[in-house]
């Protein structure tokens, strides 16, 4: 964990220390030298006017789903049938469940409407899935019991984005598209009971909830994927606000399968992971400022044709 | 500044997927979790020894309540490597085992009961020649030649086996040591001095005190058994004809020995319980074959964590080179637990405990091809059904076991 921190960080500063030394090199020139260099570039579109970087915060919500790729369950019926082998399989939620996530967001307007676009986020990203047990005999006597399982996994993410903006005017639609890596740095597990015991004379569920335990031993530190979404950005004044989408399409296996059986309390009520990879959509607003600027009469950034 | 930041992606993402993803392989055998349930209310499963198959799976044997009889009928189940179920036999004419699963070239042999005429029969559950031990429709469960009322224990021991009864009037144990075939070498007689009428019929029926029977050998050409003998329930040392050499007393019926084993340097590893049920674990116990004693003045390592009267399995194992005995229970908070302890010291090397949330009890232990173990137990799903559990640890796992 603290190799991981290590790195990650070293990351981060290697991208700010990128991102702010075009900046501090800008402000270091003399005044002259940048209308200088502002007049050769103004009539011939030279590589200072046509490019921007964008530096910025950004936050908002995340749905998550899982999708198995392999099934997995603890429970085994000794009736063989075509009912009894589906028993047990997990019934997963759709995007049911939000949270939220937050970061930072780098762009690089490197020429005319496309841009790539870094956006370090801290994502934290719920789902769950559902199963039933029942067991029935004489007399009416039969017991349900469901389960609801929630796990919450949060991640650092590092997204690594082709934008390309649709319009150049205040309002700018763009569309983007990329890869991703995440990191996981904790993972939460809990199960809600549901019991309807008629043997014992009950007509309405009963309810309990689990403790929340931690469960990241039983997930990869990994989730990679590719990723695609739009959204619009307004100028105002030297200020871009933006709201836009995201999906991201993890592919990887999340579960980690060495350590799928380790956990008693998990196993004891007959719960184990699948093979599965997570499916998530980010909506966020974001707030950026651009780091260069022309030193004339009026303050105003550079603005790439 | 466009192509640094592609560089330092490139190089760094995939980099840091792969050393995650490349290691999250398994293989499915090594180890997994299974719980064996059946959604009949009234249906109930209880585990007593589990052993591998020539075909790297496991056979299970167990009783399950009888419709016929008050007796548990005989229960067998075969799962696959990975734990996956194959078939399952439930017997309508033999009850009551009272012995593990021995094994007899690649079938296994155990001792049950006869639910109508209440004698033992040795069992054969058979593979089809030829072939790994996989039977689809059922299990071809064929009587051997041996007829005694009222068994209550049986074991392997070198070159045959040793059976336990109780006689018509039940007021006399009886001692068997028979052939591999099933023949009778010798039989010896214990006088009880009183009739255990109810109290032999409510433990068969599991309506009442279930006292540790047992049968083993010392190693030194002798034997023991551990049963009712001259108004107590005792642990009996015979010599190689079935005479008996001593006798370590338990108190009346209340209290003695649960279980025993020989290992080596002359002594045995045992387990006792006290009048009120608490358990006693002796992994190095010097007991005398020779002289009388009593149970309870044998000293050892006192564990109240132990469900009262519990059943103890011991076996006699080398795990990572180490030789070491491992005892098999099961706790008062619903856990199953394995010690094991050094056989030369005693000493305590590790334990592990299995199973949360549900109550567990331990049904059986074994060691595995690959190094690992399979234990199997009885798990009360939904507080209340008793299902068949089965988990199988790794190597690894057996290696932090004995402190490695």
């Amino acid at each position: 964990m603290k190799k991981t921190f290590i790195l990650i960080f070293l990351l981060l500063l290697g991208f700010t220390e990128m991102a702010f030394a075009q900046r501090k090199a800008n402000r270091s020139s003399k005044i002259v030298s940048q209308r200088q260099k502002a007049k050769r570039a103004g009539a011939d579109g030279g590589s200072f006017a046509n490019s921007q970087i964008w530096l910025g915060l950004k936050g908002g919500l995340t749905f998550a789903r899982v999708t198995p790729t392999e099934r997995y369950s603890v429970f085994t019926n000794t009736i063989v049938t075509e009912e009894t082998a589906k028993l047990y399989d997990k019934e997963y939620d759709t995007f049911g469940k939000n949270a939220f996530q937050f970061g930072m967001v780098f762009y690089y307007n490197f020429y005319s409407i496309f841009s790539i676009s870094f956006q370090p986020t801290y994502s934290v990203l719920n789902a769950g899935y559902k199963t039933e047990y029942s067991w029935s005999g004489q007399a009416n006597n039969s017991v349900t019991l469901s389960q609801k399982h929630k796990f919450q996994l949060n991640y650092l993410e590092l997204p690594l984005l082709l934008r390309a903006d649709l319009m150049k005017t205040r309002f700018r639609p763009f569309v983007q598209g990329g890869i991703f890596y995440g990191r996981i740095l904790k993972a939460e597990k809990s199960v809600d009971f549901t019991s309807l015991d008629n043997a014992s004379g009950a007509v309405d569920p009963i309810e309990n909830t689990s403790p929340t335990i931690g469960a990241s031993e039983l997930f990869t530190k990994t989730n990679w994927g590719f990723g695609f979404g739009g959204g619009i950005n307004y100028d105002l004044g030297n200020t871009r606000l933006g709201l836009e989408a995201m999906y991201k399409l993890g592919q990887n296996n999340i579960t980690n399968q060495k350590n799928r059986f380790t956990d008693d309390r998990l196993t004891s009520i007959g719960d184990v992971l699948d093979n599965m990879k997570m499916q998530h959509l980010e909506i966020s607003f974001s707030i950026v400022f651009p780091m260069k600027f022309l030193e004339t009469g009026s303050f105003k950034r550079v603005s790439p044709r | 500044m466009l192509r640094k930041i592609c560089i330092f992606f490139l190089i760094f993402l995939p980099f840091l997927s792969a050393c995650d993803l490349k290691d999250n392989v398994s293989e499915p055998t090594l180890s997994f979790v299974k719980i064996y349930d059946n959604n009949d209310f009234s249906k109930a499963f209880t585990p007593l020894d589990i052993k591998q198959t020539a075909d790297s799976g496991f056979v299970i044997l167990g009783r399950t309540p009888s419709d016929k009889s008050s007796f548990y009928s005989v229960y067998l189940m075969k799962v696959a490597r990975d734990g996956a179920f194959q078939w399952e036999h439930t017997s309508d004419i033999y009850v009551n085992p009272i012995s593990d699963l021995l094994v007899d070239g690649n079938d296994f042999v155990f001792f049950a009961t006869n639910r109508t005429t209440l004698t033992a029969n040795l069992l054969r559950a058979e593979q089809t020649p030829g072939t790994v031990f996989e039977v689809p429709t059922t299990v071809r469960i064929q009587d051997d030649e041996v007829e005694y009322k009222y068994p209550l224990a049986a074991g392997a021991i070198t070159g045959g086996y040793l059976l336990q009864t109780l006689d018509e009037n039940f007021s006399t144990t009886r001692l068997f040591k028979l052939s591999a075939n099933g023949s009778a070498n010798w039989s010896t007689g214990f006088d009880i001095f009183e009739s255990l009428e109810e109290k032999t019929i409510n433990h068969l029926t599991r309506r009442g005190q279930i006292f540790p029977f047992f049968v083993g050998e010392t190693g030194n050409s002798g034997y023991f058994f551990n049963g009712f003998n001259n108004f107590t329930l005792s642990m009996t040392f015979v010599d190689a004809n079935g005479k008996q050499t001593a006798e370590l007393k338990g108190e009346e019926y209340q209290s003695g020995v649960s279980n025993a084993l020989a290992i080596a340097g002359g002594k045995m590893a045992m387990a006792r319980y006290k009048g009120d049920g608490e358990n006693v674990l002796l992994p190095q116990a010097t007991v005398n074959p020779a002289q009388d004693g009593t149970a309870q003045k044998l000293v050892g390592n006192d564990l109240p964590e132990l469900n009262k009267f519990a059943r103890i399995i011991i076996k006699k194992a080398t795990i990572a080179g180490k030789n070491v005995v491992l005892y098999g229970t099961d706790t008062k908070n619903g856990q199953m637990v394995i010690f094991a302890y050094d056989e030369a010291t005693g000493n305590l090397l590790g334990s592990r405990y299995i199973g949360s949330n549900n109550t567990f009890q331990m049904g059986g232990f074994t060691l595995t091809q690959d190094e690992g173990m399979a234990i199997s137990g009885a798990i009360f799903v939904a507080g209340r059904f008793s299902r068949i559990c089965l988990f199988k640890l790794t190597k690894s796992d057996l290696e932090k076991l004995v402190g490695i």
